[in-house]
């Protein structure tokens, strides 16, 4: 295997998380096999420190096409302009983080090429010229193996926060080539009518990707407002357990659990739950969950990443106010650049 | 369009329910049928649903569901007649045993460019094997215009085009696509109940089945040799959640732990950390760990 390729998607001259893992498997495979990787950037005007920021994740070299019909994604000229770069170029893999566009684009790149496509890897095993991927399937009770059925360019895209994202430093050797797509480029059929930005704290919270839920340990009505004003830095949205629903300290909608909502956020933050298991069914696939509660056996404890012993109502402070200055700190430092 | 309304086709994808374990048979090749307990893909029911509530607002619009699936799930068919479908088809043949989301995608392709349609809708994802495939294949193979993860599908009055609600992260998008098109659901509306008439209806109805060559395909193009994927095998998960960090030497049994070795050994959870004093310091020191760990981004 000589080359393998990482689709880099940025926003804001920043990597996007499912890219950095993209980019950064790319890398590891790369150096177990002494293949060459290659970081793919498609956009409109794309800065100088964007390119560097995916030279950090180790690419040997970076392809950047830039067009001005790639300013916005579009189903139809983005797999277009991929399709004739993979044409050209023949790598033996093309990894994509698990993503919104990757999820669009996948698959049609896969027909369009007749390459095989598998989806949501959580681990490559290199074997005689091709990845064997093992993938999550009937989940949780078993998971699959697949390979490729022909030689030739394999697509995989990758599970969500599985595979560790590193940067490996800033790169001085990543070379910057610009290259070219088709000659003719088909606009996309689908137009973008209107585009709202959303309030975290307004979400419904199984949209939420950080959710900060109270129960009866938050005791009242005003404890809650503790949790608004967590929730207002961190950008999450407030969750409720039963109790604390039934108490009226929060609306129906809120409820995680059995009965309410079940939600799998990327950080769950459970402050004054004890975690009785109707609540836990609901939240418990969330990536990461930091528990905060008096009792040290509270059942919470036993599936949480993080733990807190004490009362919220001394620690939350603390926290918010630690996480305002980090805020106020990134906030001055984004100012500057 | 042909004369009357818009014509609506939902793909739909009988999953196995997961709240059941499945049973993997010796060797990983597959997975024990008897094990499998067959429902409508929530996705799909996102789907189905959406389609419903056109057909409520656009007169003489009609819903024809589409599976490629065996005998084995048809009540999943008869499910979606129940709550209101038009019609049901259904593509099966032995030959198609085996076939991955492409050849799944040529199959679905070939029956539907035998037949007029505006709209295909179908989930943005399988629940069982978490793959979300078919859909936006099947569209490039017709080559239409594709909306994958909406939300909500509203008509347009000339029916040329629909409106669609995606979201993106950090947004919620108001798209316009011109039809025909395929649009793949996230999310929706709860799928209704079936109502009584519905269910007769359904019990009674015919759902015709196709096979490869009335579809207008040859053997090749389905089962494993139409695939462009071999599945090697099934394998038991590695066990992740600290629950299951039980010590490998304890009271198990030594099939268990067999078992256990197979499913690829016990993998311990990262960063598991409790701190039990609640004094300032430390619970910055928490702060400043989900920072440093990138669990939240500011």
């Amino acid at each position: 295997m000589k080359d393998i390729w990482a689709y880099v998607e940025m926003a804001d001259e920043k990597v996007l998380r499912p890219s950095q893992e993209a980019l950064s498997e790319a890398a590891r495979q790369g150096r177990q096999l002494r293949a060459r990787t290659t970081a793919l950037v498609l956009g409109h005007e794309i800065p100088k420190e964007a390119l560097e920021a995916v030279g950090r994740y180790g690419p040997d070299r970076v392809l950047v096409l830039d067009d001005e019909r790639l300013s916005e994604y579009g189903t139809e000229p983005y797999a277009a302009c991929i399709e004739t770069l993979l044409h050209e170029h023949k790598p033996d893999a093309l990894l994509m983080g698990s993503s919104v566009v990757s999820r669009d684009l996948a698959p049609r790149l896969s027909v369009r090429l007749k390459s095989s496509l598998v989806t949501e890897a959580t681990f490559l095993n290199p074997q005689g010229g091709k990845w064997i991927v093992t993938r999550s399937a009937y989940r949780p009770h078993a998971s699959m193996i697949v390979a490729p059925r022909d030689e030739g360019l394999q697509i995989i895209t990758l599970a969500s926060k599985v595979m560790d994202a590193e940067e490996i430093g800033p790169a001085e050797e990543v070379s910057v080539e610009a290259v070219g797509g088709p000659q003719e480029l088909r606009s996309g059929h689908v137009r973008m009518e209107e585009r709202i930005r959303e309030i975290p704290s307004q979400l419904d919270i199984t949209d939420a990707e950080v959710i900060v839920a109270g129960g009866k340990g938050m005791q009242n009505e005003e404890g809650f407002a503790l949790l608004d004003e967590l929730a207002e830095v961190v950008g999450g949205t407030v969750g409720a357990t039963r109790m604390a629903v039934d108490m009226k300290w929060r609306s129906r909608e809120s409820m995680v659990g059995v009965t309410g909502k079940v939600v799998t956020p990327e950080v769950y933050i459970a402050c004054g739950i004890s975690g009785a298991i109707q609540h836990v069914m609901g939240m418990r696939s969330s990536q990461t969950i930091l528990a905060i509660n008096t009792d040290p056996n509270a059942p919470i404890f036993r599936i949480s990443t993080l733990g807190i012993v004490g009362d919220v109502r001394d620690v939350l402070p603390v926290m918010i106010g630690s996480f305002r200055e980090t805020k106020a700190k990134a906030e001055a430092e984004g100012g500057r650049a | 369009m042909s004369g009357g309304g818009p014509e609506i086709v939902v793909l739909i994808a009988p999953v196995h329910d997961c709240l059941n374990p499945v049973k993997i048979v010796p060797g990983g090749k597959e997975i024990d049928p008897s094990s499998l307990r067959w429902v409508l893909n929530p996705y799909d029911a996102f789907a189905l649903e959406e389609a419903l509530r056109i057909r409520d607002a656009v007169p003489g619009a009609r819903i024809r569901v589409m599976a490629m699936a065996s005998s084995d799930s048809e009540e999943v068919l008869r499910g979606c007649l129940a709550v209101g479908a038009d019609e049901a088809l259904r593509i099966w043949d032995d030959r198609m045993e085996g076939s991955d989301a492409y050849a799944t995608a040529t199959a679905l392709a070939a029956a539907l460019s035998r037949e007029a349609f505006d709209l295909v809708l179908c989930g943005l994802r399988r629940a069982d094997l978490e793959q979300a495939q078919t859909g936006p294949s099947l569209a490039e193979i017709l080559d239409l215009p594709q909306v994958t993860g909406a939300r909500k599908v509203e008509p347009v009055e000339d029916n040329t085009r629909i409106l669609l609600h995606k979201r993106v992260p950090g947004y919620l998008t108001k798209l316009s696509c011109p039809l025909p098109a395929l649009v793949t659901m996230e999310k929706g509306q709860v799928l209704r109940y079936p109502s009584l008439a519905g269910r007769h209806r359904a019990a009674r109805a015919e759902i015709p089945c196709l096979g490869v060559h009335t579809v207008g395909l040859q053997e090749g193009n389905v089962g494993s040799s139409g695939s462009l994927t071999r599945l090697e095998r099934f394998t038991p998960p590695k066990p992740t959640r600290r629950s299951a960090m039980a010590s490998t030497a304890g009271k198990m049994t030594a099939a268990a732990r067999l078992q256990r070795i197979m499913g690829g050994g016990v993998q311990e959870k990262k960063d598991s950390k409790i701190w039990e004093c609640p004094d300032e310091p430390s619970v910055k020191k928490v702060a400043e760990h989900i920072v440093k760990e990138k669990l939240i981004t500011f």
